[in-house]
């Protein structure tokens, strides 16, 4: 039989192990508790775009060698919003190469990736280029989690120079719909191999 | 809605001009108000305007508003439906009094009238199509998605079926009650196209993988496809007779060229038309089933041209 935390609450304080410095019923404490349990605000949605393409392949290199553009790893985990871990979601990533063209034909910087158990999930490319028809560098993601809502957003750069180095001050010059997708950059490595390193967090809702 | 920016076939034997009609601001979308001889218009600014055809002279029009985003015009001409960015549709009568505002929660796309003007479909952002009854103002159904919306959508001539394109790659098709009927889910790219054929019993398609395919309405199997262009597809319509359609395509990866086709589908040859730098902004079928593609220029003008039969 699985307890309520209103009843764990209930039988805590009738014990003393838990003590209200005001006077509140436990119905009134476990709905604060509950409401501070939210944590982690949901990632803000994000438009689909007109490039996704289903059955990418399940490699998280993305990049290859020769390559041209700059390296970029990104990494992240995915929670839902009480901060629990989702383990193994499936997120599905997108993007144009360095130069900004999405490759339609096949599957260039395309993947379909699978979260591990501690929900956590890495892969390497390159430093999206400019899409003609958007304003900044981006790469889309699709996540989709038993239970859980499906979360389509969008990953964008703190170095994207239309923020002109300062992305929360010039964060609406971009097509950005929230502050909170702009990551901070992070360049890594000694400059005869570099890349860039961003992560992403991801916190998806429940059905 | 993805059909955007191209031009037209000034040169072209098979397309004249009937009107063109001097509007106050550049025209974003128009819809043909069915067979009643009048075509509605979106401008810049959010005000509407409605004109008869083939004169042009104007019938009414509707002051600016903030944040209208999609029109369409009842096929008995008596009805506009015009959708907001803050998740309502206002309908209104043809003079642009309003009558009733439907709350349909997300900014709205695209709208369409069902034949008989007894359904209205609303495609709305990241969301799938709904279905409303205007005449009660209220929701019939709300249609499914794997995810996120539907990037065109189409009715039956009959009304007796919706088609949807969707952006998780499905075509799907729905009864009049938000019933599924049929799904095409072979796709890898997102269809941004949909047509109804003039008979109703097949759907034309195109989208990202260049190709025109036409899918039996019945259960959603290939027909026949015809030959891949190079460039994605973001608009096609059935012509009149049956035997032909157009197909609008651009260079999406670069943004820099338009092309539109007018295909035989019977023997899948086609014929490019030429281009003059205008904007395609509207198609319908009008009094005597006559096909017509409107264009609006970038010194205020809409134009009319038509198809032979």
């Amino acid at each position: 039989m699985l307890i309520s935390r209103r009843d764990v609450l209930a039988k805590c304080m009738a014990l003393g192990v838990v003590t209200s410095t005001a006077n509140l019923l436990p119905s009134t404490l476990a709905e604060a508790w509950d409401h501070n349990e939210i944590i982690r605000q949901l990632t803000p949605p994000d438009q689909l775009g007109p490039f996704y393409k289903r059955r990418a392949p399940g490699s998280n290199a993305l990049r290859e060698a020769g390559d041209p553009g700059m390296p970029l790893v990104v990494t992240g985990q995915v929670f839902d919003t009480r901060g629990s871990v989702i383990p193994e979601a499936t997120i599905e990533i997108w993007q144009t190469d360095h130069l900004g063209l999405y490759d339609v034909d096949g599957y260039r910087y395309r993947a379909r990736l699978a979260a591990n158990a501690e929900g956590k999930y890495d892969f390497s490319s390159v430093m999206p280029g400019h899409y003609p028809a958007r304003v900044c560098q981006h790469i889309h993601y699709l996540v989709t989690a038993r239970g859980h809502k499906p979360l389509i957003t969008q990953l964008y750069f703190a170095t994207d120079p239309v923020f002109d180095g300062d992305p929360d001050r010039n964060f609406k010059h971009g097509d950005s719909p929230s502050r909170e997708l702009i990551r901070p950059v992070t360049l890594v490595g000694d400059p005869k191999d570099i890349h860039a390193a961003v992560q992403f967090e991801l916190v998806m809702g429940v059905l | 809605m993805l059909l955007v920016a191209v031009a037209i076939c000034s040169n072209a034997q098979d397309v004249r001009k009937l009107v063109t009609i001097a509007t106050p601001l550049r025209i974003r979308s128009a819809s043909v108000c069915g067979s009643s001889g009048l075509v509605a218009g979106r401008a810049r600014d959010g005000s509407v305007y409605v004109w008869r055809l083939p004169s042009g002279e104007l019938a009414s029009n509707r002051s600016a508003e903030d944040g209208v985003t999609s029109l369409a015009c009842s096929p008995d001409g008596k009805w506009l439906a015009i959708g907001k960015g803050d998740g309502s549709v206002i309908l209104a009568d043809i003079s642009g009094k309003p009558a009733k505002t439907l709350a349909v929660g997300r900014r709205v796309s695209d709208l369409a009238f069902s034949p008989d003007g007894s359904l209205l479909a609303v495609s709305v952002d990241e969301a799938p199509v709904q279905l409303w009854d205007p005449a009660q103002g209220t929701r019939v159904a709300v249609l499914k998605t794997d995810f996120s919306g539907s990037t065109s959508m189409d009715f039956s001539p009959d009304g007796a079926w919706l088609a949807t394109a969707d952006a998780d790659t499905a075509v799907r098709i729905y009864d009049r009650n938000g019933k599924l009927k049929a799904t095409y889910s072979d796709l890898l790219l997102e269809p941004f196209a949909i047509s109804f054929m003039p008979d109703g019993k097949d759907v034309v398609i195109g989208g990202v993988d260049c190709i025109v395919t036409i899918l039996d309405a019945a259960d959603a199997h290939v027909v026949r496809q015809l030959p891949k262009q190079s460039d994605p597809i973001f608009g096609v319509a059935a012509l009149p007779d049956g035997m032909g359609l157009v197909s609008v395509h651009i260079d999406a990866a670069r943004l820099e060229k338009f092309t539109t086709f007018m295909w035989d589908i019977r023997t899948g040859g086609r014929r490019e038309l030429s281009i003059d730098s205008a904007h395609i902004v509207g198609y319908g079928t009008t009094a005597g089933r006559k096909a017509v593609l409107f264009t609006a220029d970038s010194d205020s003008t809409l134009t009319a041209w038509i198809f032979p039969n």
